[in-house]
């Protein structure tokens, strides 16, 4: 970057914040019922924060009973009164914690937690806009989550139990209180905070949609977009197609439950009685929960790729490899994702023919999986890493999203599911590609983001521990997995005492115990140096990252409701160039112009200088006795 | 002919019990509480005595035991536990109309049933209808007669046992308490110790760390003890894996797993490599640029196509194994033999085609309801099956799925209440079982149990049918144990041990039989 660009920001700052952005605020319009944007990013991000620690200790007790069946711990009985009998968990409330764990962690958490956080603080900063295209809904969005969340921790806390039939629900085990005991008024406000939880979804995805559409500045066409706001994009546009269909669903099983209808009740003896309802569909409920379902797990993890994109990309100090590609396979993903939910169904007794065409489709779709992580890799290969917590935590997701994501070939294919489906190599699986890929994805993002939030750095250190720490316990929990499942382990079992064939494994489930108790502690390091660092971190520099995109050029002051405090900055190139061969520095921010930069860096001229660069490099390579540059090479890296 | 009527058998119970009470609260006076328990037992044991405990066990491990245990001081069964009941309920005849249907007997204001209601619910007890009255007697009997097993350590002194068992528990939970804490504790004091040192370099204008370095050969190091670590899971675990697929089927998907595994751990192992090694190489150090590279449509291509092939091919395999698995036509449906398995909670019913090996029609609204056909003895429908359709007439049922070796099997799965699944993992077999739409899977089993026994050096193996889609708090305890036996020994076991569904009148027959053959012989 030139000077000239440096001057750039000068001319911002030297407008000052005294013209704009101060109508007369109060608490209330400040921090509760803000519609700046960034506030509503803030409450999302610590909403979700608290809800990732209630979701994670709910798991802990849980895994303390699968690690040791037979204990019996007095502090469960105070924690838990009639669900903790005799200091031992009840199997009704195992069944509680496992499915308001998964609950709670896909949908409050990896959803809203994290692409409400990231999508309101990101669309409008790195677009250019000074707010959403609607704040007031936006602001609407956050609280009917808030009210939501409400909801489903207060179910925890009635009599009969929270909902109990596994995050999916399915019927009629969720439809008669008969069934089970969380199946009564717990089931209930499942529903009612799920359909207030999508109404909100539907708000910010539509809210998403539209400012990235109409409000970008001067100069930022769709093909200039940071990906991270290509994966904001998918993400809504698939949460407005398919949120709606799981809507459906919860209201038709409301209906089941309250009216007597029957749109999923067919043929059912329970309770000494035959039932009256019947004529419905069970597998008509799974269709339409995986219809949602599906598109789900890419709604989760897509916004962590594209916040690793990012990430990656900056603190590489490298353009992110095949940006067309990139975004080619976020929209593959979005369209095939709409038509794989039948994997999800192989083993219900769905016609086998439909099994053969979701297994094709489901495969299909590990393509442009496997195109971003090559990508990935290619962008890391020759960079200058810089070793942030941010940039620790976006490989540790490259690593996890392999992980997990190889093992969806086997998921996926109908043959392997008869034997692996439900049992605990399915646990395995997506807990690495969805639950910690994408976990690893939002921690990235509020090491990375967090002084455009809060205008503080984090302490370094505190987050290469919290990295290592997580990730190590990460892979000793979900890795042994693997191996339990293959042994036809199932999972949602309150214990494995009392099958012979599952004795061995015993050992082992103590071990993936300690082991989730060990990454549960490592995430309160995070904790404290969080809410620390707000109050306490070191100021952070305008551009801490120096990297490229549109929110660094914003000032620190993190009040300022508009953004900028003078002219929106307009936009001269993507957000990928980083180390230009002949520029000053080893960044060009997209709202410098060709006209500040030195002769050589300059778009027009960019073809000559890399073909020279390269010329030299390849004469430099001829020397080389790398592996891996010399495999590169003859893969065609250089000849283009 | 009898030698004792079971009137006289009866006065010697009750005096044996008698004087079994006398004795034990005699000894009751002294003891501990208990002692004094274990003194009641045996008395409501005698009062049961004349019932046959080993019948009521082996209905009780079917029917009873995925929701309560005998003895369970833990309470981690989902009912209560049960030694002991006859005790609590006011009397036998409660037990009858409890079993068989707990919702009605609560309706009608009962009291004591309404005591345990509130204090269970809303979990509710499955409805045994096919219970009949001696069937409850004999579970009563078993539930009352069986002494409390002894600590794990039953030759040592008691107390002592228990207590180092309690002793060993509390040690195992404060080892692992302590060692997180000293773990907690050395991280601290290095923290604070580095923070020291930092300071002082730091006040000298050097960097002590170089994080960027460390952190690159951390990932170097990670990249290393992981693999090392999976080697080792590999080495300790695969043989705790299930054995060889004892199914036709089971084979070609095992093979199926195998090349998906290769292909993945390769895709694995070398990405991973990749990842790791090149953020240790790539580490940002002095003087070193990062190349500008956009870009590479050839590439691109490559890592796009490669992929596309290698599914395309898992994916044509895959479709042929599932094809092979799933696709059956009624032919080969006609000849196996049929078997259904009716999944409720939490247990399943196994019924037998019978002669003309064709599952009779079932209907809901049928289940538990008394029937009434001619020529047959009147009993409760606990299958629901309809007595209109004629091939329901021969069906029957077993305690434990027996197949026979190398006949291909036609497993109809149902289910009575909410979404089960039938999973036999070492079959490879697993179907769902949905209300309100039968489903099946076909199979034919290749390795007898006795010789899967050889073959995994256990003597204890079994197959097991097991229940595999969460359906409610004894999900964890929902199994049957399946036997594959030579063709042979399975007519054998099929003549003796299946009963029939719809019991028919023997007398009139038998005394038919014998009015025929007794006029030829004539």
């Amino acid at each position: 970057m030139a000077h000239a660009a440096t001057a750039h920001h000068d001319h911002h700052a030297g407008h000052g914040h005294d013209d704009h952005g101060h109508h007369h605020e109060t608490f209330l319009s400040k921090y509760v019922f803000s519609m700046d944007h960034k506030m509503i990013a803030k409450q999302f991000l610590i909403t979700g924060i608290l809800m990732a620690f209630i979701g994670m200790l709910m798991s802990v007790i849980f895994r303390i009973q699968l690690g040791w069946p037979e204990g019996t711990y007095p502090w469960m009985e105070t924690l838990l009164g009639k669900w903790g009998k005799g200091g031992k968990l009840s199997p009704e409330f195992y069944m509680g914690l496992v499915t308001i764990h998964g609950t709670i962690m896909v949908f409050f958490v990896l959803t809203a937690g994290l692409s409400g956080t990231f999508s309101n603080l990101l669309i409008p900063l790195q677009l250019g806009a000074r707010d959403m295209a609607s704040p007031f809904i936006n602001m609407l969005s956050y609280w009917l989550f808030f009210v939501s969340t409400v909801l489903m921790l207060g179910s925890v806390f009635v009599e009969t139990g929270p909902a109990s039939g596994g995050w999916t629900v399915y019927p009629p085990l969720s439809a008669l209180p008969q069934a089970m005991s969380g199946s009564g008024l717990g089931m209930t406000l499942w529903l009612l905070s799920m359909t207030i939880f999508i109404a909100s979804s539907l708000m910010g995805s539509l809210n998403y949609i539209a400012t990235i559409l109409n409000m970008r500045t001067v100069g930022m066409k769709m093909t200039r977009m940071p990906l991270t706001i290509w994966a904001f994009l998918c993400t809504a546009i698939l949460g407005v197609l398919s949120f709606p269909v799981l809507l459906s669903a919860a209201v038709l099983l409301t209906f089941d439950r309250l009216f007597h209808t029957s749109f999923y009740l067919n043929e059912i003896y329970i309770a000494g009685a035959p039932l009256a309802q019947t004529g419905g569909s069970a597998i008509l409920y799974q269709h339409l929960f995986w219809f949602l379902g599906h598109p789900e797990v890419y709604i989760i993890l897509m916004p962590a790729l594209g916040l690793t994109s990012e990430v990656i990309a900056t603190n590489a100090r490298k353009p992110i490899f095949g940006y067309r590609a990139m975004i080619g396979s976020l929209l593959g993903i979005s369209v095939l994702s709409f038509i794989v939910w039948g994997h999800h169904m192989f083993m219900t007794g769905m016609n086998p023919f439909l099994g053969n065409v979701f297994m094709i489709l489901t495969l299909v779709i590990a393509v442009p999986s496997a195109v971003k992580t090559f990508n990935y890799l290619a962008t890391l290969w020759k960079g200058s890493i810089h070793m942030t917590p941010a940039m620790l935590f976006a490989i540790g997701l490259v690593s996890m999203f392999i992980s997990g994501g190889l093992t969806g070939i086997w998921l996926g294919n109908a043959a392997l599911d008869i034997n692996l489906h439900d049992t605990y190599f399915v646990v395995a699986h997506f807990h690495l590609v969805m639950g910690a890929a994408s976990i690893f994805g939002m921690l990235a993002g509020v090491y990375h983001w967090f002084p455009r939030m809060f205008g503080r750095v984090m302490n370094a250190r505190l987050g290469y521990l919290h990295f290592w720490l997580t990730l190590a316990s990460a892979y000793m929990v979900f890795f042994p997995m693997h191996f339990i499942g293959m042994d036809g382990v199932p999972r949602r079992y309150y214990s494995f005492t009392e099958f012979e064939y599952m004795a061995p494994w015993l050992d082992l489930n103590k071990f993936i115990s300690i082991s989730a108790i060990l990454g549960s502690v490592a995430q309160f390091v995070f904790l404290y140096n969080f809410f620390n660092s707000i109050f306490r971190g070191e100021k952070s520099g305008q551009n801490p990252w120096k990297a490229n995109t549109l929110e660094w050029t914003a000032p620190m002051d993190v009040r300022l409701h508009g953004n900028w405090p003078g002219d929106i900055p307009h936009v001269y190139r993507w957000p990928y160039d980083y180390s230009v061969p002949g520029a000053v520095d080893d960044f060009i921010p997209q709202n410098v112009s060709d006209d500040e930069l030195p002769e050589a860096a300059r778009s027009v001229n960019r073809e000559q200088t890399l073909a020279a660069e390269a010329a030299n490099q390849e004469k430099k390579e001829e020397t080389s006795t790398l592996a891996f540059s010399s495999l590169f090479s003859k893969l065609g890296f250089r000849k283009g | 002919m009898k030698i004792f009527s079971t009137k006289s058998l009866r006065i010697f119970a009750v005096g044996f019990s008698a004087c079994m009470f006398f004795v034990a609260s005699a000894f009751g006076q002294a003891a501990d509480s208990t002692q004094k328990a274990s003194g009641n037992a045996a008395a409501a044991g005698g009062e049961y005595a004349k019932y046959d405990a080993k019948k009521g066990e082996s209905i009780f491990s079917i029917k009873c035991s995925s929701c309560h245990y005998l003895y369970d001081s833990e309470g981690k069964g989902t009912g209560p536990s049960l030694h002991g009941v006859t005790k609590r309920a006011p009397n036998q005849e409660w037990f009858y109309k409890w079993i068989k249907n707990s919702q009605a007997l609560i309706a009608t204001g009962d009291k004591y049933a309404n005591e345990v209601w509130n204090k269970y619910k809303p979990t509710q007890m499955t409805a045994f209808g096919e219970l009949s009255n001696d069937d409850i007697n004999n579970i009563l009997a078993y539930i009352e007669t069986t002494p409390e097993p002894a600590p794990k350590a039953a030759t040592a002194d008691a107390g002592a046992a228990g207590g180092s068992g309690v002793a060993e528990e509390v040690m195992g939970t404060s080892y692992y308490v302590l060692f997180g804490l000293v773990i907690v504790l050395i991280i601290a004091v290095i923290l604070a110790s580095l923070r020291v040192i930092s300071t002082l370099f730091r006040s000298k204008g050097e960097r002590l760390f170089n994080w960027n370095n460390i952190n690159g050969i951390l990932f170097l190091v990670f990249l290393i003890v992981g693999f090392f670590w999976i080697y080792v899971q590999f080495a300790n675990y695969t043989r705790h894996l299930l054995p060889e697929a004892a199914s036709e089927h089971g084979v070609l998907v095992d093979r199926m797993l195998m090349i998906t595994f290769a292909l993945t751990f390769f895709v694995f192992v070398v990405t991973q490599a990749m990842l790791f090694y090149f953020s240790y190489k790539y580490r940002q150090q002095d003087g070193k640029k990062a190349l500008h590279y956009a870009d590479n449509h050839r590439l691109e291509f490559f890592w796009t196509l490669i992929p596309a092939i290698v599914l395309t091919a898992l994916v044509l395999y895959g479709a042929k194994v599932w094809t092979q698995v799933m696709f059956t036509d009624e032919d080969q449906e006609k000849k196996a033999l049929n078997v259904e398995v009716y999944a409720y909670q939490f247990g399943w019913n196994i019924r037998y085609a019978g002669e003309d090996n064709s599952l009779g029609k079932a209907n809901y609204m049928l289940i538990n309801k008394e029937f009434e056909v001619e020529g047959y003895e009147k009993g409760t429908n606990f299958m629901g099956l309809d007595t209109k359709d004629k091939s329901a007439m021969d069906d029957r049922m077993a305690d434990e799925m027996w197949l026979p070796k190398g006949r291909p099997v036609l497993m109809k799965i149902r289910a009575q209440d909410v979404i089960h699944s039938a999973y036999m993992p070492h079959f490879r077999v697993q179907m769902n079982a949905v209300p309100g739409m039968p489903t099946q899977f076909m199979f034919t089993p290749t390795i007898t149990t006795d010789e899967m026994r050889l073959k995994t050096g256990d003597p204890k193996f079994d197959y097991i049918l097991l229940c595999n889609k969460i359906c409610g708090a004894s999900h964890y305890n929902m199994k049957r144990r399946v036997k594959v036996v030579e063709p042979e020994e399975y007519d054998r076991w099929y003549k003796e041990k299946t009963k029939a569904y719809f019991t028919k009148i023997q007398n009139k027959v038998d005394s038919a039989a014998n009015s025929g053959m007794a006029q030829l012989l004539k």
